[in-house]
């Protein structure tokens, strides 16, 4: 197989093929940080010696994007990053010369060639507007499929689903103290659907996600759960990230 | 035992030091290994995971088909409490397997302030504290690294030290240890063995006997065919030495997250209180050839977007030019820069800085360690004030705009108007920065300063250190001094360096006292945020030892030292001309470059500097095809 080494361009270069890559970071890697992951895709890139096109400026550094980050402890099947390379590559190269050098977890697992930049080339991070979790949950005794659809049916039956945030500061206002702020989340439930399997509960839950409007899977869970049933640990709940979307906007 | 420890997970902080499954990691098949080795880092994941030793002796260890090594750090107190509470015992990061069913359980030392992490490792892996409880079928616990110098204070813990260099030591201690584990043995018998191997020290085969005013009457192996002094490792042929050429690559960000590329070990100038310039001795360099070799493995293995150039004193290094030089053709358009992690206070330094460093994220450091000329000649740094001006100016004007300056306090001979002589210091180095127009807003200088800590080994090892008030009221009169605009004032706990003096100085029976302070709760001592002075104090205190014994006494030229059946190949009659020239105000040259200063090393070791052919000519240099064809 050719392998590339990246290159500098020596003067700004408006042609690159743009790639969008979906990948899965399931496992060990879930506990890395949104952070971490960018840390840990840049050098994996580096290793697979992608021709990959570096920023103009001072300190040249890789041109990635990647889609709405994930909280730590949270899984994702089909999570997102675009990458401009400077010379054209199949899908299914990149694919396998990235898998070769991704640390447990990290999985590509499939690559696009995105059509060339138009004004509807939108980045990842505006274009992804909803999220579907999955959450199993240990439940400390069984209950029935019934108790469960009745309970979920009644949980989205209200208008209103009312959380505090605590609202920390700023770092240069001049107020020191956290706020409390009222949010009602209710309207970013897109769906909820639940089932169980002896003492394991799963939950799935499609969520609205970005700037217009973000609700978070462990903020549904923690009032879902308030007065459930069974007894639950939250710090035992596995969540995973199934899909971002909607699904048909990503991918041309 | 994973699903297991994936419960309290999310229950801690960065979840990620505590799962292992980082780039680059080897996970060997256990059943078909004879020998199994867990290396054990006494302090935080960040901090052990940036330590070079680990990824030396993990590719060391790792090449042998009879033998695996796997990793284990300190958990942090907030994993430890969930460990306990969820009956956890320590496991290691690659097989996730309890730290107990290893063969050995090895240690480095990297700081006095973390034994009492070395108690709690033990403790959490379920074993026995003591040496002498531990059963055969317990792994053997081993501890090398810079404070095995004076390992006694850990004498009860530790089954065997690791004296000097571990890369083949290592390789003779496994030997015996897959021999003898074929053969069946008692740990004893191992251990008598392992003792006769040169750089390896069985401290539970030496006795020693106490005087009635507490100093040590003697040290004296058990049985008469062990070795009456230890002789550390010195490896030779630095060149060739074995090093790694894929390193382990965290997800988290780590302290010295980036390839490190060791260029010299040793360090040629003899500051009289530094213990890394005598155990390390000689200076010995890779040929530049070596060097490039190893950075393009290590780039492409990694992924790092940088290369450091380690070793004590990088710009010491004859062809450090050339070297940083051809990385920098070679990956500067990869996006990979080149970096100098320590610098001397003169120009030369500077200008390679700015060579090499085309990015100025973080401001220059440099050390000039003490505040006046004449305090410097005593403890042999040999950077007058014009250097440190001359190096501050070059770096302003290269663009930064932000310099810190590290001092000592307490220092032998040490007055006020040496402090004094400190802040004059900083407020001349603001000036240059002032003076060559730096702006306000960006223009920094900050002085940081730590105690004198009396080393063993050292020209100063018998030296008291100044007692905590003392220390503490100097550090209050320099404080007051460095209140001003664009000055920054940082300062380390006098109580810590008195700890740290205590057990770099100390004997064996300073194992009950670390242990009764680990009871008590102490963990993490050198972070100031879990050091608890008071529980230390009441340990020496329950145990009855003065600490101030260890710390703040002269110790007497003729007077067994703790350490004095420990060769590191200085000799003791160097160390005491130093002391004399010291107090003199004299210098002692570098042994590098002028006349061999006479410390006895290199004739007792039967070794010589490696030091390479300086700088080529310039075509050369612009040529690499010149220097290796391979290029």
């Amino acid at each position: 197989m050719e392998v590339f080494s990246p290159v500098l361009p020596q003067k700004p270069v408006n042609v690159f093929w743009r790639y969008r890559l979906q990948f899965s970071k399931m496992g060990l890697a879930c506990y890395l940080s949104h952070h971490d992951l960018i840390r840990t895709f840049t050098r994996a890139i580096r290793r697979a010696r992608l021709p990959v096109a570096l920023t103009q400026g001072f300190n040249p550094h890789l041109d990635l994007s990647y889609g709405p980050p994930l909280p730590v402890g949270i899984a994702g099947e089909k999570e997102y990053l675009d990458l401009n390379l400077i010379r054209a590559l199949s899908p299914a190269s990149i694919c396998s010369l990235l898998n070769k050098v991704l640390p447990e977890g990290l999985r590509v697992n499939k690559a696009w060639l995105m059509p060339k930049r138009s004004k509807d080339s939108s980045s990842l991070v505006t274009l992804i507007c909803q999220a579907t979790y999955l959450a199993r949950i240990p439940l400390a005794e069984e209950i029935e499929a019934v108790e469960l659809a009745n309970y979920i049916r009644d949980f989205l039956a209200a208008d209103e689903i009312v959380i505090l945030r605590l609202i920390k500061p700023k770092k240069k206002s001049k107020e020191k103290e956290e706020k409390e702020k009222k949010q009602n989340i209710r309207p970013g439930i897109f769906s909820l659907k639940g089932q169980v399997k002896a003492k394991e509960m799963l939950l799935e839950m499609k969520l609205s996600l970005g700037s217009k409007g973000n609700v978070r899977p462990e903020q549904v869970l923690r009032v879902f759960l308030a007065n459930f049933p069974a007894q639950v640990d939250l710090a035992e709940v596995k969540i995973i990230r199934t899909e971002l979307g909607p699904p048909e906007l990503l991918t041309p | 035992m994973l699903k297991q420890i994936e419960k309290i997970l999310l229950k801690v902080q960065k979840p990620a030091r505590y799962v292992g499954g980082e780039w680059n990691i080897i996970r060997k098949n256990w059943a078909e290994t004879a020998v199994k080795v867990v290396f054990a880092f006494p302090d935080v994941y960040e901090i052990g995971m940036s330590h070079l030793g680990l990824q030396i002796l993990y590719h060391i260890v790792n090449s042998r088909d009879d033998a695996l090594m796997e990793r284990v750090f300190a958990p942090w107190p907030d994993m430890e409490e969930m460990m306990r509470k969820h009956k956890i015992p320590l496991y290691s990061l690659e097989s996730y397997r309890p730290v107990r069913d290893f063969d050995l359980f090895a240690f480095t030392l990297q700081s006095e302030m973390t034994y009492t992490n070395v108690l709690n490792m033990l403790d959490l892996a379920g074993l026995p504290l003591s040496s002498a409880e531990r059963k055969d079928e317990d792994p053997l616990v081993i501890a090398g690294g810079p404070c095995a110098c004076n390992p006694e204070p850990l004498a009860d813990f530790i089954d065997l030290f690791v004296l000097g260099e571990g890369e083949e030591v290592i390789q003779e201690l496994l030997d015996l240890y897959s021999l003898m584990s074929r053969e069946g043995y008692s740990r004893r018998q191992f251990l008598y063995r392992a003792a006769k191997i040169a750089g390896i020290y069985v401290p539970s085969f030496y006795l020693v006997s106490y005087r009635p005013d507490g100093r040590i009457e003697a040290v004296k192996p058990v049985q008469d065919d062990l070795p009456a002094r230890v002789t550390r490792r010195v490896v030779t042929n630095f060149d060739q030495i074995s090093y790694p050429t894929r390193f382990i690559v965290p997800g988290i960000e780590i302290v010295h997250d980036r390839v490190m590329l060791e260029i010299m070990r040793g360090c040629a100038h003899g500051c009289r209180f530094c213990q890394a310039g005598i155990i390390y001795r000689p200076v010995r360099e890779k040929t530049p050839a070596t060097l490039l070799s190893q950075a393009e493995k290590l780039v492409y293995s990694t992924g790092y977007d940088e290369i450091s150039l380690i070793s004590l004193s990088s710009a010491d290094y004859s062809r450090i030019k050339e070297v940083a030089r051809l990385l920098l053709d070679r990956f500067e358009k990869q996006g990979v820069n080149v970096s100098l992690p320590s610098l001397r206070a003169d120009t030369f330094s500077v200008a390679l800085a700015q060579e090499v460093q085309r990015v100025r994220r973080a401001g220059l450091t440099f050390a000039p360690e003490a505040g006046s000329q004449r305090l410097r000649k005593v403890i042999n740094k040999g950077i007058t004030e014009e250097d440190l001006l001359g190096a501050v100016s070059s770096a302003f004007k290269a663009g930064w705009s932000a310099v810190k300056l590290y001092f000592m306090l307490g220092l032998p001979t040490e007055t006020e108007e040496d402090v004094i002589e400190i802040a004059r210091l900083a407020y001349r180095v603001l000036r240059v920065g002032i003076d060559q127009k730096i702006s306000s807003a960006r223009l920094k200088v900050t002085v940081s300063v730590s105690s004198f800590v009396p080393k063993a080994h050292t020209v100063f090892q018998w030296e008291p250190q100044g007692e905590v008030a003392v220390l503490r009221q100097r550090q209050k009169g320099l404080r007051e001094k460095l209140k001003g605009r664009n000055l920054v004032f940082r300062w380390s706990e006098p109580e810590m360096s008195f700890i740290e003096a205590v057990l770099a100085r100390g004997d064996r029976r300073l194992g009950r006292v670390i242990e009764e302070a680990w009871r008590e709760g102490c963990r993490f001592d050198g972070w100031s945020e879990y050091f608890l002075y008071e529980r230390w104090c009441n340990a020496f205190q329950r145990v009855g030892l003065d600490p101030a014994f260890y710390a703040n006494r002269r110790y007497d030229y003729d007077e067994v030292l703790p350490w004095e059946h420990l060769n590191f190949g200085v000799s003791k009659d160097f160390l005491r001309r130093e002391v004399e020239l010291a107090l003199k105000g004299q210098q002692t040259p570098t042994c590098q470059r002028e006349k061999c200063a006479g410390c006895g090393l290199c004739p007792a070791f039967g070794v010589i500097p490696e030091i390479i052919a300086s700088e080529v000519n310039e075509v050369a240099v612009r040529n690499p095809e010149v220097i290796n064809g391979s290029f």
